[in-house]
C-alpha cells in the first residue's frame, strides 16, 4: 500500500548556495511559519551554526501543503549537516527520505562539497530534484549550470527547476515537484514496528527526544519498545509530529516522520541509525546501515585556572546531553594539571565544542594537539590503546604500534589530479584506484593514516583544488607503522601536553618546524628559554627565545603611579590567560602550534 | 597614610618658554599670566592649609614646567606662603627644577634662590653633546650647561642633573661622555632617563610618521648598563630605576613617591596622595585661575584607594626604588610580605633579580631593568 499523501525529503547544497533560505520559503509558503515571525533562517538555531553556515545538528519539520490539484499533502523536511565529520549522520538522515532537493548556485555552479552528499543520496535510492538557485542575480550562469547538472545526474534538461529563494521565485514549482516526483513512502502498517532514529536532542524536563522515521508498523503511545543496537527497553510516553513546535498525535504511522519521548535519560541510548522495534511483536531485523559512531580524534581540554575543573566537567556533561558523539574522561597532565581527554568525530567537531565551551560556558580552556587512537602491542604481549601521546609507553617495552587507516574518496575535476597526488604523497597516502565519472571529473581512491588527515587535510585539499574537490572517508583498518613519540622540552623539562606521535620519516622536519613555531608563539621571558624537540633522549631540533632585556618605564613620579598601577593590573589579567609550565609562561595558542605547521 | 615619613609638598609651575619635543608635562608658553597664576597658587596653598594642620612636611619641591622662569620675588612669595601656612621642618629639603638658560653669567639668580630658602637645585642638562641637545629641542648648548653647572655647585652643594639617553642614532660612547663630564664636575645626583616616546608629544608624531624611531629593547638595555656601570664605579648609589646619587644626596622628595609617603600638590595638574586618597588638580591653567579666583579648590579624580590597590601601588613603587620595606608592608597591610610572596621572591632571588637586604626586598641591577615585569608577579 502507498500513502500518497506523505513526502519525505531533504535538501543537499553547498554552503551559501541557499539551503536555509529555500527552507524558509517552503515554511512560509506552506503556512508553517509566519514570515514576520521568522528569524532569518529557521532551521539553524544555534548561533554557531549560523555563523559558520553549517548545519551541525539535524532537525526536521512537517509542512501541510495543498497542491494545485487541490489535494492535501504532508511534507517532512529533514535537515542535514554538511561536513565530512558528520557523513554518517547525513547518511542516516538521507535514509529517512525518499527524495532530495539538490540546490546549485546559479553564479557558482556545482561545487564539489555537494557531490559526496549527492552520491550518498543516490546510494540511498533517493529521487533527486535539481534546482538552480539565485537565478535573479546578474552574474547567474543558469544555462551553463544546467549543462553541469545534466552531466552529473544524467537527467533531462527540462527536469531542472530554477528559483530565487531570496525573492521567492520558483517556490510553488518546487513544492509541486516534491509531490509529483518524489515517491510516496511505502505503507506497511501491518508489519512489526521498525523506526529509524536519525537524530535526538535532550530536553531538561522530558529527557531525550528522539527524531525518527517510521518504516514499518505504527508507533503508539504506551507501546513497549526496544532500541535495537542499544539493547534498551522503553515505553513510548508521547508520540507526535514536528511542526515549529512538537505536536502530539499519540501515534505515528508507517511512512511518517516525528518524535518520541520515552523517559530516556541518556542520550547514548538513542543512537543515530538505530532501529526502534516493538518488544512484543518484534521485528527480526533492524533497518540496515547502523554504525556505532566512535570518536576518531582525541584531544585534551584543560581549564586555564585549575579551579575551573568542576565547571569544565559540568559544561562538558551539558554539551554531551545533546551530542552523543562527544566523549570525555578525566585525565591529568604534568604541564596542565587536571582536565579531560575528549573524543570527537573530527576536527570541526572539536572546534565547535571548544568554541561552545568558551562562548556559551565562558570558560578559559586550553586544547591540546588532537591525535588519533593507536594500538600499542607491548613486548609482553599486552595490547593497549593510546589516545594521548603522554601515555605512550617507553620505546623499550613496545613491540609494535598500529595506527588507524581510512579509505577515502576524493572527487575532483581532472586538472587537479597532479596536485592531489602530491598532497596525498605528503600525507603518506596510498593510491588505490581511480574512476572517471565523466570527461571532466574523476573519483580517486586513497588510503590514508587517519592521523595525517585530521589536522588540516581538508583545508589543504580545498586550496590545492580551488575548492573543487570533495572528500569523504570511512574507517578501514589498523596498520603497523614506524611511529615515534616526539617530545618538546622547555628549558630541559618535557612538556607532556606538547608531545605528539608522528611517523619517524617526518620527525626531523616536524620537530624543527614545531620548535620554530613555538619560538614565535611563546613570549619572551625573564630568562632565556630553550626549546628542544626530542625522540627519547635524542634531541633532534633546538631553538631558543632570548631573555627579555628591558621592561621598565624610565619615569614614575607622583602623577604616574595610579596610571601605572592600572596598566600593570591590566597586563596581569592578560597573563592569567597563559599557562605556567615550570617557570615558563605559555600562551594557549602554543598548545595548538602543531596544527599550523605546513607539512 | 603617614606611617613613618613626614610628608611632601609639590608645587607645579606650568610655564616654559617653549615645549620640548619629548615633554608631556602640563605646561603653557604664555608667560603673561605668571603674575595672576602666582597669586592664585598662593591662594590655593593658603586655602588648603586647614586640612594639614597636624602634618609635618620635610620636603618642598618646585617642579614644572620651569620654576626657574619665575622671578625671585614670586618664588620667595610662594615659599613664604608655604612656610607661613604649613609646618615645615627646619631641615626640610627645598628643591627647584631649573633650566641652564635661566642662569646666564650676569644673572644673580643662583645665589638669590639660595638666599630665599632653596637648598637643592635640579638642572635640566639632558646632554652635553650639542647635536643631541638640538635633537631634544633644548635651548642651551653644552658649554652653557657646563658653565651653569659649575656656578650652581658653588651655591648648591645638593645639585641634580637630568640626563636623557638612548636617543635614536646615539652612540654608546656619546651617552658616556655626558655622564663622565657630570661626574667630573662633581654633580652629586643624576637622574638619567632613557628617551620615552610619550603620546601627545612632537616626538611621538615623528615616530608615527616613521621619521624618528625608538631604540629597540636590547639596545636600550645596553645603554642602561653602560651608564649605570659608569655611575656605580664612580661611587654613586643606584637608588631608583633612573636615579643615582652620592651617599646622602638621594632626592628626599622623590623618595616620598617610592616609599609611599603622603604628598600634596599645588598648581594645575599637580597630584596628591594623602591618607589613602588620590586626587589631582585640573590640568588647565585658565580653569585653575578662574576657580581659585572664587576661592574654590580644583580637585579632580578623587579616588579612595582600596586595600588591594594600595598594596599594588606600594609594591610597584617599592620595587622601582630601594625595595619593599618589610616592616612598613606589614604595618600597612597586616600581612607578612615574605610569607605571602614566598614563591615569587624565591624565584627572583634564585635567578639574581632580587635580594633581601637591610629589611627590604629589593631588586638588583639586573632586576631593575625588568621591574615592570617583576611587579606583575606581585600584583593582586
Amino acid at each position: 500500500m502507498i500513502n500518497s499523501k506523505i513526502r519525505n525529503f531533504c535538501i543537499i547544497a553547498h554552503i551559501d548556495h541557499g539551503k536555509s533560505t529555500l527552507a524558509d520559503r517552503l515554511l512560509e509558503r506552506t503556512g508553517t511559519v509566519e514570515s514576520r515571525s521568522m528569524t532569518k533562517q529557521v532551521l539553524d538555531d544555534m548561533d554557531l551554526e549560523q555563523e559558520r553556515g553549517i548545519t551541525i545538528k539535524l532537525h526536521a519539520i512537517q509542512m501541510n501543503y495543498a497542491s494545485k490539484s487541490g489535494e492535501k499533502y504532508i511534507l517532512n523536511l529533514i535537515d542535514t549537516p554538511g561536513h565530512v565529520d558528520f557523513t554518517y549522520e547525513v547518511s542516516r538522515s538521507l535514509a529517512a527520505c525518499e527524495g532530495a532537493l539538490l540546490i546549485v548556485d546559479a553564479t557558482q555552479g556545482i561545487e564539489a562539497q555537494t557531490i559526496s552528499n549527492l552520491y550518498l543520496a543516490i546510494d540511498n535510492g533517493l529521487e533527486i530534484i535539481p534546482i538552480i538557485n539565485k537565478i535573479d542575480l546578474q552574474s547567474a550562469m543558469t544555462e551553463e549550470v544546467k549543462d553541469q547538472i545534466v552531466d552529473l545526474l544524467g537527467c533531462k534538461r527540462e527536469d531542472i527547476l530554477t528559483a530565487s529563494a531570496k525573492e521567492g521565485i520558483g517556490t510553488d514549482e518546487i513544492l509541486e515537484a516534491i509531490i509529483s516526483r518524489i515517491k510516496a513512502p511505502e505503507i506497511k502498517n501491518e508489519k512489526p514496528l521498525r523506526a529509524l532514529i536519525f537524530d535526538s536532542i535532550f530536553d531538561t524536563y522530558r529527557g531525550v527526544i528522539v527524531y525518527l522515521r517510521v518504516f514499518d508498523g505504527t508507533l503508539k503511545e504506551g507501546d513497549k519498545i526496544e532500541f535495537f543496537a542499544a539493547g534498551k527497553h522503553f515505553e513510548a510516553e508521547e508520540v507526535g509530529i514536528l511542526k515549529m513546535e512538537r505536536q502530539r498525535t499519540h501515534m505515528l504511522e508507517s511512512g511518517n516522520v516525528g518524535y518520541l519521548i520515552a523517559n530516556i535519560k541518556d542520550v547514548n541510548d538513542s543512537k543515530v541509525g538505530d532501529t526502534i522495534v516493538d518488544t512484543v511483536n518484534r521485528a527480526s531485523e533492524p533497518i540496515p546501515g547502523f554504525k556505532e559512531v566512535k570518536p576518531m580524534v582525541f584531544s585534551g581540554i584543560y581549564p586555564i585556572a585549575s579551579n575551573d575543573f568542576e565547571n569544565l566537567r559540568e559544561s562538558l556533561s551539558k554539551l554531551k546531553l545533546n551530542d552523543a558523539s562527544l566523549t570525555y574522561e578525566p585525565e591529568s597532565s604534568v604541564a596542565l594539571g587536571f582536565g579531560f581527554r575528549c573524543g570527537f568525530l573530527g576536527l570541526l567537531h572539536l572546534e565547535i565544542v571548544q568554541e561552545r565551551l568558551e562562548r556559551e560556558y565562558d570558560l578559559a580552556i586550553i586544547t591540546t594537539v588532537p591525535n588519533v587512537e593507536y594500538k600499542v602491542y607491548k613486548t609482553n604481549g599486552d595490547l593497549i590503546l593510546v589516545d594521548n601521546p603522554a601515555t605512550m609507553p617507553d620505546t623499550t617495552v613496545i613491540d609494535r604500534v598500529e595506527e588507524p587507516f581510512i579509505s577515502s574518496q576524493i572527487i575532483t575535476p581532472v586538472e587537479f589530479i597532479g596536485n592531489i597526488m602530491k598532497l596525498a604523497n605528503d600525507r603518506r597516502g596510498v593510491f588505490k584506484n581511480q574512476h572517471y565519472i565523466d570527461t571532466k571529473r574523476v573519483d580517486l581512491n586513497f588510503e590514508f593514516p587517519l592521523a595525517e588527515i585530521i589536522f588540516d587535510f581538508y583545508d589543504k585539499l580545498k586550496s590545492t583544488t580551488r575548492g573543487y574537490a570533495s572528500f569523504d572517508y570511512d574507517m578501514k583498518d589498523y596498520r603497523k607503522a614506524d611511529l615515534v613519540k616526539l617530545d618538546i622540552l622547555l628549558n630541559g623539562e618535557p612538556v607532556d601536553a606538547l608531545s605528539s606521535i608522528i611517523h619517524r620519516d617526518n620527525a626531523f622536519y616536524w620537530g624543527k618546524k614545531l620548535c620554530e613555531k613555538l619560538r614565535k608563539l611563546i613570549p619572551r621571558q625573564m630568562f632565556e628559554v630553550a626549546i628542544q624537540a626530542a625522540i627519547g633522549h635524542k634531541v633532534i631540533a633546538r631553538e631558543s627565545i632570548s631573555a627579555m632585556r628591558k621592561n621598565v618605564i624610565a619615569k614614575c613620579y607622583g602623577g604616574d603611579i595610579s596610571r601605572k598601577r592600572k596598566l600593570l593590573e591590566k597586563q596581569k589579567e592578560g597573563k592569567k590567560r597563559m599557562k605556567q609550565v615550570g617557570s615558563v609562561e605559555i600562551p594557549q595558542e602554543a598548545f595548538l602550534a602543531v596544527l599550523s605547521i605546513d607539512k | 597614610m603617614n606611617y613613618m615619613n613626614k610628608s611632601g609638598i609639590y608645587i607645579h609651575i606650568p610655564f616654559c618658554r617653549r615645549k620640548c619635543s619629548y615633554c608631556d608635562f602640563y605646561l603653557v608658553t604664555n608667560l603673561s599670566v605668571i603674575g595672576k597664576f602666582t597669586s592664585n597658587l598662593r591662594n590655593e596653598i593658603a586655602l588648603s592649609s586647614r586640612f594639614y594642620q597636624d602634618v609635618e612636611f620635610d620636603s618642598v619641591f618646585f617642579g614644572g614646567g620651569t620654576p626657574s622662569l619665575l622671578s625671585v620675588d614670586d618664588l620667595a612669595a610662594i615659599l613664604k606662603t608655604i612656610k607661613d601656612e604649613y609646618r615645615i621642618s627646619d631641615s626640610a629639603e627645598i628643591s627647584i627644577e631649573s633650566n641652564p638658560e635661566d642662569f646666564t653669567e650676569d644673572n644673580s639668580k643662583l645665589p638669590a634662590l639660595r638666599d630665599i630658602g632653596f637648598n637643592r637645585i635640579s638642572l635640566g642638562v639632558q646632554s652635553l653633546i650639542d647635536d643631541e641637545l638640538k635633537f631634544l629641542t633644548r635651548e642651551h648648548d653644552s658649554d652653557m650647561a657646563v658653565r651653569v653647572t659649575q656656578r650652581a655647585l658653588k651655591y648648591f652643594e645638593n645639585l641634580s642633573a637630568d640626563v636623557i639617553y638612548s636617543l635614536p642614532e646615539q652612540k654608546l660612547q656619546s651617552s658616556g661622555r655626558t655622564v663622565d663630564k657630570l661626574i667630573e664636575l662633581g654633580v652629586p645626583h643624576i637622574s638619567a632617563y632613557t628617551l620615552i616616546f610619550e603620546s601627545n608629544t612632537v616626538l611621538n608624531k615623528l615616530r608615527r610618521k616613521n621619521i624618528t624611531l625608538p631604540n629597540n629593547e636590547s639596545l636600550e638595555a645596553g645603554f642602561y648598563y653602560f651608564i649605570t656601570e659608569k655611575l656605580l664605579s664612580a661611587g654613586y648609589n643606584h637608588y631608583e630605576v633612573s636615579n643615582y646619587s652620592l651617599q646622602g644626596f638621594e632626592s628626599r622628595h622623590n623618595m616620598k613617591y617610592w616609599d609611599y609617603a603622603d604628598y600634596i600638590g599645588f598648581g594645575p595638574s599637580a597630584h596628591s596622595l594623602f591618607r589613602g586618597k588620590r586626587w589631582n588638580n585640573v590640568r588647565n591653567i585658565i580653569l585653575y585661575n578662574n576657580l581659585l579666583k572664587e576661592n574654590r579648590l580644583t580637585y579632580e579624580n578623587i579616588t579612595m584607594l582600596t586595600a588591594a590597590e594600595k598594596q599594588n601601588e606600594f609594591i610597584l613603587c617599592g620595587l622601582r626604588a630601594q625595595g619593599i620595606h618589610l616592616l612598613n608592608f606589614s604595618k600597612l597591610f597586616g600581612k607578612n610580605f615574605s610569607e605571602i610572596f614566598v614563591n615569587q621572591t624565591d624565584r627572583y632571588i634564585r635567578n639574581g633579580f632580587a635580594e633581601y637586604t637591610s629589611g627590604r626586598f629589593r631588586l638588583t641591577e639586573k632586576g631593575y631593568l625588568l621591574a615592570d615585569e617583576i611587579t606583575l608577579a606581585f600584583l593582586n
